[in-house]
């Protein structure tokens, strides 16, 4: 049973990583990632499917280094207006997504 | 692409992955205001990102690979936007302005700390 669900986590986490490269931009990768797990956090699936999809897929789907990097080549050039602008929008824009999905997927069931 | 680099991309997130399950699952720190473990995850991986950034990773092919499959499996964006979500949900919304800028500042200072420990050693 232990090693079955880690070769369940390990998978999920290769397919998002290809995922990842394949889809290769940092934002559309969080959006995404933010729809799709409000989505499935009051939709009724077993205890273990959630834990696969939210420590295996998703958090391989998503990454924070690349968002500080993101921020990092901002700031780099200097123009701070802009980098606290992006910063406050990314994060505001993915919560609302989740709560957007969330809302979606109870008025559905 | 070829097969070397589908390996050690396959190789490093295998262990990007156990390395943040097993934090996830073992440290729980509560230092005055409570500092969840996917935030000392994400602490830990913008440090090695500053190290990598020092080291000019984009024009290193293996050090790239390392950044395309440790770091992006051992940082979760996704939790850390879900914790929010969770403080958004029980309407503690001064809680959840003092966790994002917790978590911005710390994640950039740990970033800068490993930028400048590899200046500084150069």
């Amino acid at each position: 049973m232990k090693i079955k669900k880690i070769v369940y986590i390990l998978l999920a986490c290769y397919l998002g990583t290809f995922f990842r490269l394949y889809i290769d931009n940092n934002f559309i990768i969080s959006l995404l990632g933010s729809f799709f797990v409000g989505f499935i956090i009051s939709t009724k699936l077993s205890h273990l499917t959630k834990k696969i999809l939210f420590s295996g897929f998703f958090s391989c789907f998503t990454s924070f280094s690349g968002f500080i990097y993101f921020l990092y080549k901002i700031f780099h050039q200097g123009d701070l207006i802009k980098f606290f602008i992006l910063f406050n929008l990314i994060i505001i824009i993915n919560l609302f997504t989740m709560y957007f999905g969330y809302w979606i997927s109870r008025k559905m069931t | 692409m070829d097969l070397s680099s589908i390996c050690i991309i396959l190789l490093s997130s295998t262990f990007g992955l156990i390395l943040r399950i097993f934090i996830q699952n073992n440290f729980k720190k509560n230092i005055g205001f409570d500092i969840q473990n996917t935030s000392i995850v994400n602490f830990i991986a913008s440090f090695f990102l500053g190290i990598l950034v020092s080291l000019n990773f984009l024009n290193n092919q293996i050090l790239l690979l390392f950044y395309i499959g440790f770091l992006g499996c051992f940082s979760t964006f996704s939790s850390f936007i879900y914790q929010l979500f969770l403080l958004f949900k029980k309407r503690k919304f001064l809680r959840l302005v003092l966790h994002y800028i917790e978590v911005i500042v710390l994640s950039f200072l740990f970033f800068y700390l490993g930028y400048f420990l590899i200046q500084y050693l150069k």
